[in-house]
């Protein structure tokens, strides 16, 4: 066979995408947009039903916190790059952000395909280093008492950062609170937002 | 946020044809983040004009038959030949060579490997701030 083998072929795609970036023939944002446009079949919404049922089920929640690999078993979401989760809870007092320093591990079957930005060298080793200031650049600052812990992923683990619930939600649906929880927020570099008029 | 835009694939795809993109219930279906990647680049530099469909469907067809696999239902099979006839689209179109797509993915393929520890940290888990 004289086409890529399946062992090379992620490097290939990333080799391509860089080098098509570098002579100008190509934006990483303007094809996270293309991916943005049919992502939603298979991306964020996963993750967002398992961080929707955590709101609404303490016991659920409890599971997840403890055995996350199990607790999004249960949801059906199971394969490659969830097999061994982690879940991270979002306080008052604390706020967590993930990151993959040594090359973009992710779980894409919860979070869809990973933007490009998580692949950036100065995200993945300035969010390590100044993880307020990175996340600020994001639109999300946290009171100085907050403390971040920021999350290194690898082959062996990934992460699912449960965003806090905001104000005003009490009264929505688990089909309600779905849209509201963005990929970033449980990547950890976005807040949720209850919506307007909630 | 970035807000998806309807995604026109008319004149890109033929539903059933010989290189149709795989499909299931009508929805895309992609297997690994590569290939959503690799789907992405192709569209986004098909609509931005640096190469019109056919002649990126012309090296498909090539690929597709030299590799005797028209397993299309498998996206992990379709793709890698998607990659591979775009490879060649871009060297027959002199925006990139052979050879620096290969030096470049042996790079990639050290990196996915976490053979690249040129780092100045420790890969641990939950640092503290």
């Amino acid at each position: 066979m004289d086409w890529i083998s399946m062992a090379d072929v992620e490097a290939r795609v990333n080799a391509l995408e860089s080098l098509m970036v570098e002579k100008g023939l190509a934006e990483h944002e303007a094809v996270d947009a293309v991916v943005a446009s049919f992502e939603n079949d298979m991306g964020p919404v996963n993750g967002a039903k398992v961080v929707a049922r955590a709101w609404t089920d303490p016991q659920y929640r409890e599971w997840l916190l403890s055995d996350a690999t199990a607790a999004i078993a249960d949801m059906g979401f199971t394969g490659l790059q969830t097999e061994h989760m982690v879940a991270v809870e979002n306080t008052a007092q604390r706020h967590n952000v993930v990151v993959c320093t040594l090359c973009s591990c992710y779980p894409w079957t919860l979070l869809g395909i990973p933007p490009a930005w998580f692949k950036y060298p100065q995200y993945r080793a300035r969010v390590v280093k100044e993880p307020r200031s990175v996340l600020s650049e994001f639109g999300v600052t946290l009171d100085d008492d907050v403390k971040i812990d920021v999350w290194d992923s690898s082959a062996e683990i990934r992460y699912l950062v449960i965003p806090q619930r905001p104000a005003g939600t009490e009264g929505l649906s688990v089909d309600e609170l779905i849209p509201l929880i963005s990929r970033d927020s449980m990547v950890g570099t976005a807040l949720v937002t209850a919506p307007a008029g909630a | 946020m970035m807000t998806a835009p309807t995604l026109d694939l008319t004149g890109l795809d033929e539903l059933g044809g010989a290189v149709a993109l795989p499909r299931s219930n009508g929805e895309l279906i992609f297997d690994a983040p590569w290939q959503g990647r690799l789907f992405g680049l192709v569209v986004h530099m098909c609509q931005s004009g640096r190469f019109v469909w056919d002649d990126f469907k012309k090296h498909l067809i090539d690929v597709i038959d030299a590799s005797g696999v028209d397993d299309v239902c498998d996206p992990s099979v379709y793709y890698r030949q998607f990659g591979e006839a775009f490879t060649r689209l871009v060297a027959e179109k002199g925006y990139v060579s052979a050879d620096l797509i290969e030096e470049r993915s042996r790079v990639e393929a050290d990196r996915l490997s976490h053979n690249d520890h040129d780092h100045d940290h420790d890969h641990d888990h939950g640092h503290r701030h």
